[in-house]
């Protein structure tokens, strides 16, 4: 193995890109480009726009659905530079912002909750549940058909009036044990 | 579908439930070769919080 190689191998994340405000890139190994997305939520939570915070729903998928077909095709071939590339996306959110990061698990295929258990092993992971709290609910709903949602949110421990923030993003919402769905 | 400040008195599952919806519109949106531009002009936002 020639050294150039080797040091490739040795790259534990992607490089993210930043092409345009507001969009976030990287590219696999396996030529699949991921976007991450920071939604900017601020407006339905005005406890936090009140203290001049921000609140950010985290979203990342293939940036191409026919990406999909590849991911299949790849099913078997575990991609290790992912996990570390959002890794490494969030902590640099939380060096950089004092705001508050929202994951909602998207429901649309069922497979929200895989999805959240996920994120939250990614999060237990990092060195970040030092310094960032991270809130897990579950929400049912009165009607049967609408979807039970999960979603987690993040906030770091120093912000000014954490506990207030937190409640406000609970309200009565029961907290999940062990990522227990 | 889209989140603004009327909906800030909406009970924690409907603001959650409105967040997977738009979730989703903006992802397949994005898939479907819209861009960020477009939905911006649509009335979302996106934050641009960390330098890459």
């Amino acid at each position: 193995m020639t050294y150039e190689k080797k040091a490739t191998s040795l790259v534990t994340q992607y490089k993210l890109s930043n092409p345009s405000e507001g969009l976030y890139q990287f590219a696999t190994d396996n030529k699949i480009n991921y976007t991450i997305i920071f939604n900017d939520l601020t407006c339905l939570f005005p406890s936090i726009e009140e203290r001049g915070m921000q609140a950010f729903d985290f979203s990342f998928y293939p940036t191409d659905k026919t990406d999909k077909d590849k991911r299949a095709e790849l099913k078997d071939k575990f991609d290790p530079k992912i996990q570390p590339t959002i890794q490494h996306t969030i902590n640099i959110f939380f060096l950089e912002r004092k705001d508050i990061l929202l994951f909602v698990a998207d429901s649309s295929d069922s497979k929200h909750g895989a999805r959240f258990r996920l994120f939250g092993m990614w999060y237990d992971e990092t060195k970040l549940k030092e310094s960032v709290y991270r809130y897990k609910g579950k929400l049912v709903p009165q009607d049967k058909e609408d979807p039970t949602i999960l979603y987690s949110f993040f906030i770091r421990y120093d912000i000014d009036g954490f506990k207030e923030i937190c409640k406000t993003m609970i309200l009565g919402v029961k907290e999940l044990e062990n990522d227990k769905i | 579908m889209k989140a603004s400040t009327e909906d800030r008195n909406l009970s924690i599952y409907d603001k959650m439930k409105k967040i997977v919806e738009q979730k989703r519109y903006i992802r397949e949106s994005l898939q479907n070769g819209k861009s960020l531009d477009d939905l911006r002009k649509e009335g979302y936002k996106f934050g641009n919080p960390i330098q890459a």
